[in-house]
């Protein structure tokens, strides 16, 4: 134990109180930890969060490496006021808000992997109230009948949470990819320029480290998410390529240049489709409607039950209400990313014969003009309206065989598509995150509970 | 691709053997998928994905290998899509060299030299440009004609390339149309067609004796027979629409043909397609058929050279399907032989065909490349190497059966027959070795065999006519073959020409000529008596001349009697001298030397050589007298056999002579007269008196034709003044090069002219076209294109901005190509000009001192003409050089490039020889069907710059010829103008 514990024989006034996570400031958390606590017990903390302590870093990381390691795993998936919890627990007695929070060097908590999601919003009215919902379930456990009714539902809040988390790991992975796809476009550019032009050797030295920075921020994911083990084969290829591909512009090899970004264009071209493919599963399997009803059964229990608390059991229902709403646009969302997956699948295929003729289009047309009109079926906005243009173009090229016209359209036509595809990629994303608050919040109940 | 990723390889029984395999079964399961996405759906996926990524064993190329693993990454991730298990591997296997298939022979995947069949649709690529216009030309026309020159792919068009994309239905209803068997028109066209419709249940000879009739007599029969046959749409295609005017000698068939043809493309009660293909070169045959003209005219369909990327299609696309690989670079060095090359297309087959013979497994080597020679030289190895291989009895039965499959014309045309086997078993001859060689010849692909019945039905045919103008024995032959036709034609004309004159015995034949009659059996009575008449008169000549020689051994003796009397009364004179008789003495004995002058004269005369009679002449003591008269009597004779011998160069001093110097003089000083009329700018020199020499001559036309030049106002173009005379015309006894058509060397006249000092440069040509408005059927009255189809290509310095003509950047001052005869022709009377007629093309080249090439004797080289640029390579265009190019290489009047650079299309028709042609020299008018273009191009041999050198080529589309050393896209012209109109 340290000697801070020690000196804190009483417990201040404010002692318990853990502070908002919006207001916890990054040092001082890592400090509070590292001075705080042991070794032994963060590797409890650890096990308490669900975390393995040796996939904080590597084998000879040290502690305050892995301390932020661990403050940003539980940061990207919204956990920071479970571990907050867990440290209150752990020194009842402190004055945590005190001692985590600094106005004058406040040093927020470090961005996640998924920077492009605002890090301070409190998600949308429907994620709030649902999150909301489920810490009032947590504030009417001391009442037995509710208590038990939650026991009774414990199963599917784990399996909720567990999903949510999973979705949410999904999301920034495949995020991860489309921003490392446009990395290696960068490096490709620098590629097909040499050897005719050196100065692409500069361009490139420029280039690379940010791609690797890039495939770092995916293995780190890889090595902390859900889905971990399913990602062990794609993150050794990442290294392998990130080391193959540092090696051949420090070397300026082109020949070893070539091939790794071959390599890493196949682990782009593969793995977001399978991650995709992943997520609509997760998504369906979320079944965010059964825990609505499981809420809904608990609400009953506890009207029959006479609970005075009527705000909380208010916030109760209103929570349980919201949950439906958040999976009619999860389920929206999912779909049409879906369907822009699938489109985008066709068209990677058919760039890279494009060059060579249009045989591919020719066939790949006869899918991808009906998929694409599906999506516009019913919609009105501006990019709607140009895609289609941009389509019924394209469709009159083709038929025409116009091979320079259409090669332009296509690739037009990709670049539009390919926009709309990221729009509906960070609404979805944007969703996972906010859905992730829920996840804390159901996370909080299921350990009280436990 | 690191060998740590690798999979361990192994022999794939089932793997994709190309990427063109993987791509084709990758689309099936793209098609399957809009109907069915089952259990049997991904189970077929997943077999895909395994069996592409086991191809990669024999996948070597990077970007074959990139395309296959992303097929495989797609079809990964539609399974996950799908929820299901990607199968282990699919990072494509490693290439293994010693894993790569045998391909079994009959997957060969080129035709040779044959045309493509309907059935080789699937491996007929390269074409699908003019497929599509074809597609589109049958459903506005109901006459289609597609013409092309020989070897440029026009029947493989139709029969691989539209046929089964109607059958599958490209235009709309066409897999319901009725498509009847190709037909070739053949000597009997009337017959094929006949037999083509003939009915199952009729009776054979009845039928084609009545239907014959019935074609004769009803031009609406084809149609009305075919209507009853079908229910809908028929195509009718008919392959080598020319032979109806090759090989039909039957004018009523012919037009009965036609007329059926046409009947059945304009019938109004249905709709039927008639699909001609049809040599260009005789395209101009259609003109004496009016109506039919008319028809064909509406829908006619061009083929061109193929381009690179056409060429690279036709070559890899077939490959790709079955796995043949290339080694690298070949098909590019492959495409560079014949790319531009309008009749290399069999060649390029042909040379295919043995590189597949030649391959090692799946891989065609640049060792099998140069085995074969290339290109250009494989089917003349193969023809070779198997002649080379036969016995001799089989070599001679080689050339017979070949000269009877390819006929040679009066011209340069050939015909080709089917022949049925029996027909080309001849008396004395065994059957079996005939036999025994028809066999080799088609082993060898070199000829083609159509399965009769029976046997003896068989017919044969030259696989392509390729072999005609790329198998040089063969040219030979035939080669051969014309100088004995040409020879047979020559005795015709004499026999004839003699019978108009009274049988003056002057025509007969005589010397080498009547040997050369003699060796023919197959005489008319005309002719026979002819031969007759000439032996006899041989005969008499002989008798005549021994008699002769009597004489003259009879005056030796009185000659030498003579002298002994006249040494005697000389000797009695000078002892008499002393004496008062003395004077009467002298007197007697000038008589004496008088009378002997006399009688040696006479006998010299009788005699009939200048040799015999300059040496007589010599021997004498006597005035020149004597000379004089045998000079007159050795040219008198010499000019009456003139064109009777082809060694006229005896009589070049006889021009000369004397008489002829004065007439010279004269024609100069009218043509210093003329040209000081026509010129205000300047004047060409007054002759000088007295008579010049040859070269004082030569000088003085020299600076007659620059001081006598102008510019023309039409185009800027310099004219030169060439002072008229006359001229040995024709192949030089000296010269070695010299070809028949050259024959007999023979005395023209010119008058003055005035000729362009340049080839017609392309700025100006580009100017003409823009004044008449464009080139397409503008010329010959607007009958004919100014510019020959690949004149549309690449292979132009004139380009066509949307209607306006303009110089390629850089070539304005170009000579212009690709013209025909009526470009030419019309061009120059745009520029109030005409085209020089042949005897004055040749004289400007050649000038009064019988110069072998415009620039004199020097060998061709780079200093004096552009030539010998071989037109395969792609960068020929930058050996090409400007119209004023060549200073050194000019002619005597000072015009530039007469030898190479352009052949240069002149007024005349071409006739095979100069047994008819004018000697004052205007225009040869008899139309023969070529015009003659002079003066060798930049792809020719410097023989070819010759400038005796004459071409016949068609006037129109002179893209078919047999004679390869003349490059089409090297054709332009230049004009001429009379001094007095």
């Amino acid at each position: 134990m340290s000697d801070a514990t020690q000196s804190n024989t009483l417990p201040p006034e404010s002692a318990g109180i853990i502070p908002e996570a919006s207001q916890v400031s990054h040092r001082k958390l890592r400090q509070a930890i590292v001075d705080l606590f042991d070794a032994g017990e963060f590797r409890l903390f650890c096990h308490d969060l669900g975390v393995n302590f040796d996939d904080l870093g590597g084998p000879d990381t040290g502690l305050t490496a892995r301390v932020d390691a661990l403050i940003l795993y539980v940061n990207r998936r919204q956990r920071l006021r479970i571990l907050l919890t867990v440290l209150q627990e752990n020194r009842p007695n402190l004055t945590w808000e005190q001692i985590l929070t600094d106005e004058n060097d406040p040093e927020p908590l470090p961005l996640t992997v998924a920077p492009r999601v605002a890090q301070a919003d409190d998600g949308t009215p429907d994620t709030i109230l649902a999150s909301q919902g489920f810490t009032a379930l947590l504030s009417l456990l001391r009442s037995p009948e509710t208590h038990e009714a939650i026991v009774r539902f414990q199963n599917d809040f784990q399996a909720a949470s567990t999903r949510i988390d999973l979705l949410n790991d999904l999301k920034l992975a495949h995020d991860l990819f489309q921003e490392l796809e446009n990395r290696y476009f960068l490096i490709e550019n620098d590629r097909k320029r040499l050897p005719d032009d050196d100065l692409a050797w500069d361009s490139l030295a420029l280039n690379e480290p940010e791609l690797e920075a890039k495939i770092d921020d995916l293995l780190t994911l890889a090595v902390q998410s859900a889905f971990a083990e399913e990602a062990q084969r794609w993150s050794q290829q990442l290294a392998t390529v990130r080391e193959a591909m540092r090696t051949a512009v420090d070397g300026t090899d082109l020949e070893q240049l070539s091939a790794a970004c071959r390599r890493l264009y196949r682990i782009i071209n593969r793995q977001p489709s399978r991650l995709n493919a992943q997520l609509i599963t997760i998504a369906k399997a979320l079944r965010l409607k059964n825990l609505q009803t499981a809420v809904t059964t608990i609400c009953d229990v506890i009207d029959a039950s006479d609970i005075a608390e009527l705000e909380l059991v208010n916030q109760i229902k209103q929570g349980s209400g919201a949950l439906g709403g958040i999976d009619t646009r999860l389920q929206n969302l999912t779909a049409e990313h879906d369907a822009w997956q699938a489109i985008d699948d066709e068209l990677r295929r058919v760039e890279t014969s494009l060059d060579s003729g249009l045989e591919e289009l020719d066939e790949a047309w006869l899918d991808l003009e009906p998929m694409t009109l599906a999506l516009l079926q019913t919609q009105t906005d501006a990019w709607a309206t140009d895609l289609q243009t941009v389509l019924t173009e394209l469709g009159q090229a083709i038929n025409e065989a116009v091979v320079v016209t259409t090669r332009r359209l296509f690739r037009r036509f990709r670049s539009q598509s390919g926009r709309r595809f990221r729009q509906v990629d960070l609404e979805l994303l944007s969703l996972c995150h906010d859905l992730q608050k829920v996840g804390e919040s159901l996370d909080l109940l299921l350990r009280t509970v436990k | 691709m690191s060998a740590s990723e690798t999979p361990h390889t192994q022999s794939q029984p089932d793997a994709f053997l190309s990427l063109t395999s993987v791509r084709h079964t990758h689309r099936e399961l793209l098609q399957r998928r809009r109907q069915e996405e089952d259990e049997a759906f991904y189970t077929a996926v997943t077999d895909f994905m395994r069996r592409a990524q086991a191809s990669g064993i024999y996948l070597d190329n990077d970007s074959d290998r990139w395309a296959v693993q992303n097929l495989i990454d797609y079809w990964e991730n539609q399974l996950f899509h799908a929820g299901r298990t990607p199968p282990g591997e699919t990072l494509l296997a490693e290439f293994d060299p010693h894993s790569e298939p045998q391909l079994p022979d009959d997957l060969c995947p080129y035709v040779g030299l044959g045309a493509f069949q309907p059935a080789d649709g699937p491996r007929f690529f390269g074409r699908e440009d003019l497929i599509a216009d074809l597609l589109e030309a049958v459903q506005v026309h109901r006459l289609v004609t597609v013409l092309g020159s020989s070897g440029s792919g026009k029947s493989s068009i139709v029969l691989a390339g539209l046929l089964p994309r109607l059958a599958q239905g490209a235009v709309a209803g066409s897999s319901q149309w009725h498509i009847f068997p190709v037909l070739k028109p053949g000597s009997a066209p009337l017959t094929q067609l006949a037999l083509l419709l003939q009915a199952p249940d009729a009776d054979p000879t009845e039928w084609l004796v009545e239907t014959l009739e019935k074609f004769r007599q009803d031009d609406h029969q084809l149609t009305h027979l075919i209507n009853a046959s079908t229910g809908g749409t028929a195509v009718l295609v008919i392959d080598q629409f020319e032979e109806t005017f090759t090989l039909c000698q039957d004018e009523s068939e012919r037009q009965a043909f036609l007329a059926n043809l046409r009947q059945l493309a304009q019938t109004p009660t249905r709709r039927h397609v008639v699909i001609l293909t049809m040599r260009t070169d005789y395209e101009s045959q259609l003109s004496k058929y009016t109506d039919f003209q008319t028809a064909v005219e509406a829908g006619q369909i061009r083929v061109t050279a193929m381009n690179a990327g056409e060429l690279r299609s036709a070559i890899e696309n077939p490959a790709n399907s079955i796995g043949l690989k290339f080694e690298d670079g070949l098909v590019d060095a492959l495409i560079r032989e014949i790319l531009g090359e309008p009749a290399a297309l069999p060649l390029l087959q042909f040379a295919l065909l043995q590189l597949w013979e030649n391959r090692e497994r799946s891989r065609i080597t640049w060792e099998a490349y140069r085995r074969i020679g290339g290109v250009m030289a494989a089917l003349e190895n193969t023809a070779e190497a198997l002649f080379d291989s036969m016995i001799p009895e089989d070599q001679i039965t080689t050339r017979r059966l070949m000269l009877r499959l390819v006929q040679p014309g009066q011209g340069l045309e050939v015909t080709r027959s089917r022949v049925r086997r029996r027909m080309l078993y001849s008396a004395g001859e065994a059957q079996d070795r005939v036999d025994r060689v028809l066999d080799k010849l088609v082993q060898a692909r070199l000829v083609h065999l159509s399965a009769g019945v029976t046997l003896e039905d068989d017919q044969f045919e030259v696989a392509h006519e390729a072999l005609v103008r790329n198998w040089p024995r063969l040219v030979d032959w035939l080669d051969e073959e014309r100088v004995h036709l040409r020879q047979r034609l020559r005795l015709t004309t004499q026999a004839e020409n003699w019978a108009e004159n009274d049988k003056n015995a002057d025509l007969l034949l005589r010397g080498p000529a009547l040997a050369e009659a003699q060796q023919f059996t197959d005489f008319n009575p005309l002719e026979q008596e002819f031969i007759d008449a000439s032996l006899a008169e041989k005969q008499r000549v002989e008798l005549e001349k021994e008699r002769q020689r009597q004489r003259e051994r009879r005056f030796s003796i009185a000659l030498g009697v003579f002298a002994i009397i006249a040494i005697v009364g000389v000797l009695f004179l000078f002892r008499a001298g002393r004496t008062a008789g003395a004077a009467q003495a002298t007197a007697d004995a000038a008589q004496i030397e008088s009378l002997a002058s006399q009688l040696t004269s006479e006998a010299l005369a009788r005699e009939g050589t200048r040799e015999s009679a300059g040496a007589a002449a010599t021997s004498t003591v006597t005035s020149g007298t004597a000379t004089s008269q045998a000079d007159t009597i050795a040219t008198s004779q010499m000019q009456n056999e003139f064109r009777l011998t082809e060694d006229a160069r005896a009589t070049s001093e006889s021009i000369w002579g004397t008489s002829t110097v004065q007439a010279e003089a004269q024609s100069t000083a009218t043509a210093v007269a003329q040209a000081t009329a026509t010129s205000s700018s300047s004047s060409p020199r007054a002759t000088p008196t007295p008579t010049p020499d040859r070269e004082q001559l030569s000088n003085i036309f020299s600076e007659n034709a620059q001081l006598g030049a102008f510019y023309r106002d039409q185009d800027n173009m310099l004219m030169l003044y060439i002072t008229g005379h006359t001229f040995l015309m024709g192949g030089l006894p000296e010269d070695p090069e010299k070809r028949d058509n050259e024959l007999p060397l023979h005395k023209v006249t010119v008058n003055d002219f005035y000729l362009d000092a340049y080839e017609v440069s392309v700025q100006q040509f580009a100017a003409f076209l823009n004044a008449i408005g464009g080139y397409k059927s503008n010329c010959g009255d607007g009958r004919y294109d100014c510019a020959a189809t690949g004149f549309e290509t690449s292979f132009t310095m004139l380009l066509n901005n949307v209607g306006f003509y303009e110089a390629k950047a850089g070539y304005a001052n170009y000579p212009i190509n690709w013209v025909t005869w009526y470009g030419a022709h019309d061009y120059c009377q745009w520029a109030n000009a005409r085209l020089p007629t042949e005897a004055e093309w040749e004289y400007a080249a050649r000038s009064i001192d019988e110069r072998l090439f415009p620039w004199g004797s020097a060998t061709p080289n780079r200093r004096l003409a552009l030539f010998g640029v071989n037109p395969n390579t792609t960068e020929f265009f930058q050996a090409l050089q400007p119209v004023n190019a060549y200073p050194d290489g000019v002619s005597l009047f000072g015009s530039y490039n007469m030898g190479g650079s352009m052949w240069e299309w002149v007024q005349d028709w071409y006739a095979p020889d100069y047994l008819q042609t004018p000697d004052n020299g205007r225009a040869y008018e008899q139309e023969t069907g070529l015009k003659v273009a002079r003066g060798g191009g930049w792809p020719s041999s410097g023989g070819d710059l010759r400038t005796s050198r004459r071409l016949g080529l068609p006037p129109t589309f002179n893209i078919n010829r047999i004679d390869t050393s003349l490059q089409y896209w090297g054709v332009g012209f230049r004009c001429a103008r009379d001094v007095q109109p």
